[in-house]
């Protein structure tokens, strides 16, 4: 009996093991492989040791590069979270106020959705570089020349790829926190309300608290998304900033692209992907018992 | 491709070629998508078997796992000789688009699965009907909602995936056309020249007829099957 029903779920978990064996593990071990082999152009390998990784900590554009990641990554995530949060909250709590079903307090909410998402789904440019094209034909600035139009349109390319990025980011995020402001207990949040207190205080020790969850699964999806944006920072960053400022990816891919160094271009997205899953592994348990500690993951501790 | 490149050019019926078999290549994918999703996400509702959490646990860490690190395996593996048209099947059943989504699939329908009453399920058994059965006939019609809002989610990211699609692709002409296609459709607007205008917005009214469509499924979906907790 109990051979039978692991066999059973085995069966329906095969495929989902299939697809991540075939496109996920397979290839992770594939790149493990070749950061150790000196491959240049699609010719044969050479098993290199750790000579991509000697040569990757004596690269001095690293520390800019890697600095300007996470500028970025901080930048698009953060504005996405609080504006995607604040977005969920204000539509959910219009929702509760026009109705009492869960189904129909959507309504006012599905217009927002989809207004968002049709704006980036259907959208199939880079807002970002027409912000750029804006800024040069903007009538303010048509009185400077062409030249000088292009250095501010260009020193402004940090922003508007992270402008660009939070609207990619926000359609996704705000559905993501809908749905978790939607769940949230009522009566709990009417328990609040009765006990009065300011409203960022019922937010700080109530609402948030119980949003915890949904919080940690957007941040950690969009961080994901922010890190793999390669299309619109390689068309507004690469060109506007000059070398150094350019994120981790456009940088592998141009390693990988132009240059043809593949084994370098591995031991890079290796030794990237240690430096930020150690740590977050590291501090991961240790973070959600902190935050327990501090009632953040059960709220019922935090109720005055 | 630039913004004077006139519609109906060789070039953009390469264009429409392209999204043509991305199109076709998607719908296997999306199909294929809400089938691993469904069976994961009854597995871990319902069944209890050995490993299940180091399995689960796993899988989670494989589906969060960076594109990067596919990257470099991918294009040594695609090669020089590789045809844009292959490079775009393997990239979208690999891309991280889908293993995000595939990631909020398996966690949302393993939490609908959770609601769906278990009598439904022991009553299918006890009139003779096998695991298989069961799950097609009584677990997952309640919750068709919740994988129409899936569908509408992951077309969505599957037609967002084009461009990027194109600026990884090793071949020549794979970078004008990513950059040619928004740049030129940025010239369109911008230069008010309604009838290109016209014709690339009328390509998206289908993807606007789904998606309004399935707009009561989403909040259906949502009431079985909300993120929280």
């Amino acid at each position: 009996m109990k051979r039978r029903r692991d066999l059973l779920a085995a069966l329906f978990l095969l495929p989902l093991f299939l697809y991540l064996l075939l496109f996920v593990l397979l290839p992770t071990l594939d790149t493990l492989a070749i950061s150790l082999q000196h491959r240049v152009n699609y010719g044969p390998r050479q098993f290199a040791g750790l000579a991509n990784y000697v040569r990757l900590t004596a690269n001095p554009m690293m520390p800019s590069i890697a600095g300007f990641t996470f500028l970025q990554l901080a930048s698009a995530v953060a504005i996405t979270q609080a504006l995607a949060l604040s977005l969920a909250l204000g539509a959910a709590r219009l929702g509760r106020r026009l109705a009492h079903s869960p189904r129909t307090a959507l309504l006012p909410a599905i217009g927002i959705v989809a207004a968002v998402f049709l704006y980036r789904g259907f959208e199939p440019g880079f807002s970002a570089a027409r912000f750029q094209m804006f800024l040069i034909d903007f009538p303010l600035l048509s009185l400077l020349p062409f030249e000088e139009r292009w250095r501010i349109a260009g020193s402004l390319a940090h922003w508007a790829d992270t402008l660009g990025a939070v609207r990619e980011f926000a359609g996704f995020t705000f559905c993501v926190y809908l749905l978790g402001a939607l769940a949230l207990p009522r009566d709990v949040l009417d328990a609040a309300r009765v006990d009065g207190g300011p409203a960022w205080r019922r937010l700080w020790t109530v609402t948030l608290p119980l949003l915890a969850p949904t919080v940690l699964f957007a941040t950690v999806t969009d961080l994901l998304r922010a890190i793999q944006m390669l299309d619109q920072p390689q068309i507004l960053l690469s060109e506007s900033l000059g070398e150094g400022s350019s994120t981790g990816l456009i940088y592998l891919i141009e390693v990988s692209f132009r240059e043809g160094l593949f084994g370098y271009a591995a031991a890079i997205v290796v030794a990237s992907y240690v430096v930020v899953a150690l740590p977050a592994a590291l501090l991961g348990n240790n973070g959600v018992r902190w935050l327990r500690g501090k009632g953040w993951l059960n709220p019922a501790n935090r109720m005055p | 491709m630039n913004g004077t490149m006139p519609f109906g050019s060789p070039e953009t019926l390469r264009v429409v070629a392209l999204v043509h078999g991305y199109a076709l290549v998607a719908l296997v994918a999306l199909v294929g998508f809400l089938a691993i999703c469904a069976l994961a996400g009854h597995a871990g509702a319902r069944m209890r078997f050995r490993w299940r959490g180091p399995l689960l646990w796993s899988a989670l860490v494989l589906l969060l796992m960076p594109d990067q690190m596919a990257l470099p395996s991918l294009l040594v593996s695609s090669g020089p000789g590789a045809t844009l048209e292959g490079e775009f099947a393997w990239r979208i059943f690999g891309s991280h688009h889908m293993r995000l989504h595939l990631t909020l699939g398996v966690l949302l329908l393993q939490r609908c699965f959770r609601h769906v009453p278990l009598e439904y399920e022991e009553a299918a058994l006890l009139e003779g009907a096998g695991p298989w059965q069961g799950f097609c006939r009584a677990a997952l019609p309640p919750t068709t909602p919740a994988l129409a809002l899936l569908a509408i989610v992951v077309s969505r990211s599957l037609f967002d995936n084009i461009p990027e699609l194109l600026s990884l692709y090793p071949g020549p002409e794979a970078g004008a056309l990513a950059g040619g296609g928004n740049i030129g459709f940025s010239a369109v607007a911008r230069d008010w020249r309604i009838g290109e205008l016209a014709g690339i917005l009328v390509g998206i009214v289908p993807l606007l007829i789904v998606f309004l469509f399935g707009l009561r499924r989403w909040s259906q979906g949502r009431v079985s099957g909300g993120i929280c907790g």
